[in-house]
This record gives structure tokens, sequence and C-alpha cells, in this order.
């Protein structure tokens, strides 16, 4: 049996850590505050909300619910009837870029607008 | 003399003893592991202690019996616990990891912590690579870096512990001639 870790884990866990870190600093870099809120639903555009009014948006649609909250230019979900509530697990968004995703109800919600909008991955 | 139908070899019914039985520790595993999320507030995140034991078959008894394991596993617990949605994430997750780790260990360049490594990177791939088909969008990526370091440890800490249990095993499987 071969040892627990050879040359070739040690490199391939590296170069994997290393990529990891790189592509989020990646994503992260250049992101600034963003203007406007973008919802799809199933891959099309459900709606825009202007990040610098503070509102309470519901979404209702084949009996699922999410209720996404904006507020002093930031995002969070603050309801959803998933069973496993991982959209509201995600915490706040603000920059351009970030998004907060629900997959039992296909929902995607990303910060758009403002500066810088590229995004090295989509 | 020739052989009855009651008098099969005896390594039949070892293999396939040794494969049912495993198929239940990998779904008891998965049920742990629904019952208790080791997610640390990350959605996606988790350690895979099912794959502990495709690991273990994989080395032990061979590719055929691993594929075989982790077949079962994901098609009972679909059925069970995770639902049709889950079950497309199970087996995205577990057909890619399952090829890689396979390849990987076919290299000969790696012990089971990188094999382990690679499935857990691989796992989570397949898993988001549903998750961007069920809702057509490709920004679910953005968590790909963090599901990346999440699999190189759950990885990890699955190697170890396997290569620390095939160490225990005896030397031989049970006639399994590790096809």
């Amino acid at each position: 049996m071969t040892p627990m870790f050879r040359k070739a884990d040690i490199i391939l866990i590296a170069v994997l850590i290393i990529a990891g870190f790189v592509m989020s600093f990646t994503l992260a870099a250049g992101r600034s505050d963003g203007t406007t809120v973008t919802v799809t639903r199933d891959g099309r555009l459900y709606g825009t909300y202007d990040l610098a009014k503070d509102q309470t948006v519901e979404i209702r649609e084949d009996g699922g619910v999410n209720i996404f909250e904006i507020k002093d230019g930031t995002v969070r979900m603050i309801e959803a009837d998933c069973h496993n509530k991982d959209c509201m697990q995600q915490g706040v968004i603000s920059k351009t870029g970030q998004t907060i995703v629900c997959l039992p109800h296909k929902l995607v919600i990303e910060i758009t607008g403002g500066e810088q909008e590229y995004d090295t991955i989509t | 003399m020739t052989r009855s139908h009651n008098n099969r070899p005896a390594g039949d019914v070892n293999r396939l003893t040794a494969v049912a039985l495993m198929a239940a520790l990998a779904l008891i595993f998965s049920y742990i592991e629904i019952l208790i999320p080791f997610n640390f507030g990350i959605p996606g995140v988790k350690l895979g202690v099912a794959n502990l034991v495709v690991i273990v078959a994989l080395y032990y008894l061979g590719p055929r019996y691993a594929f075989v394991i982790n077949m079962i596993r994901v098609a009972v617990a679909g059925l069970l616990f995770t639902g049709l949605f889950g079950f497309c994430y199970s087996m995205a997750g577990a057909l890619l990891s399952f090829a890689v780790m396979y390849l990987i260990k076919k290299t000969g360049l790696f012990s089971v912590t990188g094999v382990s490594v690679c499935g857990g990177v691989f796992h989570n791939l397949g898993q988001i690579l549903v998750a961007a088909v069920l809702i057509s969008s490709l920004k679910i990526f953005a968590y790909f870096p963090v599901l990346i370091i999440s699999g190189v440890i759950s990885g990890t800490i699955i190697g170890i512990v396997s290569y620390l249990i095939l160490q225990r095993l005896p030397k031989r499987a049970p006639e399994s001639s590790g096809r």
C-alpha cells in the first residue's frame, strides 16, 4: 500500500487550494457597489429593483415564496418556504456580481450596475 | 462431477454480501449527513462521509464493486430521503467524482488521499453543473471557488480516514480478486 501522502497528492492539494483562492480573489476584485437588483427566475428576467430604495419584495410563483429585503444598499433573503433555506444562509450582498441563489425555486438575485461590471466566470 | 446449482462458489456469496453490507453502510452515512449537515453555514459544503465507503470499496473490492455500491446508495437515498432533485444532484456528483477517482487511481501517481481529494472536488463540480442547468443560469459558478476549497478539505479528511481503514483491513478481500 502506498503512503498516506505522496508527492503528487501534496502538489494536487496545493494546486487546487491555490486555484480556489485565486478564483475567489479574481471574482471579488474590481467589485464596486451595485445600483440595481436583478431577479431572474428559471433563466428569465423576473424584475429589477433599485438598490438605493429600501423595500421588501415578495416573489410568489408556483406555490413557492421568497421574500428579500433591500436595505441601505444591501440585499438579504428574509423568507423562503423551501426545505433547506440555503438562500437565507447566503447572507447579505451589495457588490456588483454578487448573487443569492435559491435552487428549489430556480431564483437568482444578482446585484448589477455600478462602475466595473466584469465577471470572470459568467 | 459437475457443479450443481446450490453448490455455487463461496466467492460469489461473499462478494454479494460485501456489496450489500457496504451499500447499506454508505446509505447510513448519507442519512447521517442529512441529519447532521457539516456545512458550517455555507450551502453546498459537506463532508461526504459516504464517499469513505466508496473509496474503501474502490481499493479493497475493485472499481466495479465500488461503482455498484455508489449507485445503490444514490438510488436508495433518492427514494428514501432526497427526492427527485436531490437524486439529480447526488447522481451527478457521484458519477463525476467516481469517474475522476477511478482515472486518478489508474494513473498510479496518487495515494488514496489524492484520489479522495479529486472525488470531493469533482463531486462538488458535478452538483454545481446540475444546479446551473436547473436554474438556467451560470451565476451559480461564483460558488465554485468555495466548493473547490471545501472539496479539498473534506476530501483530505476522508482520504486520511480511508487510508487508516484500508491499513486495518485484512490483506485479502473475501475472494473478490479485485475485479
